[in-house]
């Protein structure tokens, strides 16, 4: 397992995407799968910038990674306890293509909300045949 | 992400804006990009080609950027072809249907001389 946490600045998102990455590729998680995770994870850290701190960048995103069997999961988090991320409303204030390409690249995808704060879970099935260096 | 912009000319003899990214197009690029397209619309450009060769990645609002870019050369009788689309990006367009709405080209040069 493997833990990142960021400011909540619109600018580091390409370092959450490189740290995931580079964890991805330490796990033995092939390109495509690679590309799909860090898609998917891109724009739910991007909604909790944008719609949890509306930028301010003295809020925080946590994200981890973990690979059991065959199995990566995801959990991205805010720490604003109180706030219920609408996440139809957020993904699609702009164009509903968020919340669409995270669905179409994960296999499961959910939300829940509890003293913490959102906490968003991904997972994505990756064929034993196919992880690779 | 860096962005060029030049301006060439089409098979028709018309001005087209050129933009080469080289980067990722994500939520903070985006913005830069937006601001450029802006400046070029107010100038009265309407034709545009957009090379995404050096671009390994693009999330939700680098589409919603190019689909502004897109509605505005469209509005002003032009338009944007997009060139170097990589097999990773491609699905995105894909997902999201946009893989309909907007025209691939494989090199610079066939975008210039497409009708």
């Amino acid at each position: 397992m493997a833990v990142y946490i960021i400011q909540s600045k619109l600018e580091n998102l390409k370092a959450v995407r490189d740290w995931l990455g580079k964890t991805l590729l330490d796990f033995g998680v092939n390109p495509r799968t690679r590309h799909a995770i860090i898609t998917a994870t891109n724009e739910i850290v991007t909604n909790i910038i944008v719609h949890t701190y509306r930028e301010d960048p003295g809020g925080k995103v946590g994200v981890e990674v973990d690979y059991q069997g065959n199995t990566v999961e995801i959990r991205i988090c805010d720490f604003r306890p109180g706030f219920r991320i609408n996440l139809k409303s957020s993904t699609d204030s702009e164009s509903g293509f968020g919340l669409r390409i995270v669905k179409s690249l994960m296999d499961e995808f959910f939300h829940f909300h509890d003293e913490k704060g959102n906490n968003f879970v991904l997972r994505k099935h990756v064929p034993t045949r196919v992880r690779s260096r | 992400m860096t962005i060029q912009a030049q301006t060439i000319k089409d098979k028709n003899g018309n001005d087209v804006v050129l933009f080469k990214l080289f980067g990722d197009l994500d939520a903070f690029s985006s913005r830069d990009f937006k601001s450029l397209v802006i400046d070029f619309a107010e100038k009265g450009h309407s034709r545009y080609i957009v090379d995404l060769s050096g671009t390994p990645f693009i999330d939700s609002s680098g589409l919603v950027a190019l689909i502004s870019l897109l509605k505005r050369a469209r509005m002003m009788g032009g338009y944007l072809r997009l060139v170097g689309v990589q097999e990773p990006i491609m699905e995105i367009f894909s997902i999201t249907g946009l893989d309909r709405v907007f025209e691939f080209y494989d090199s610079v040069e066939k975008a210039l001389n497409a009708d």
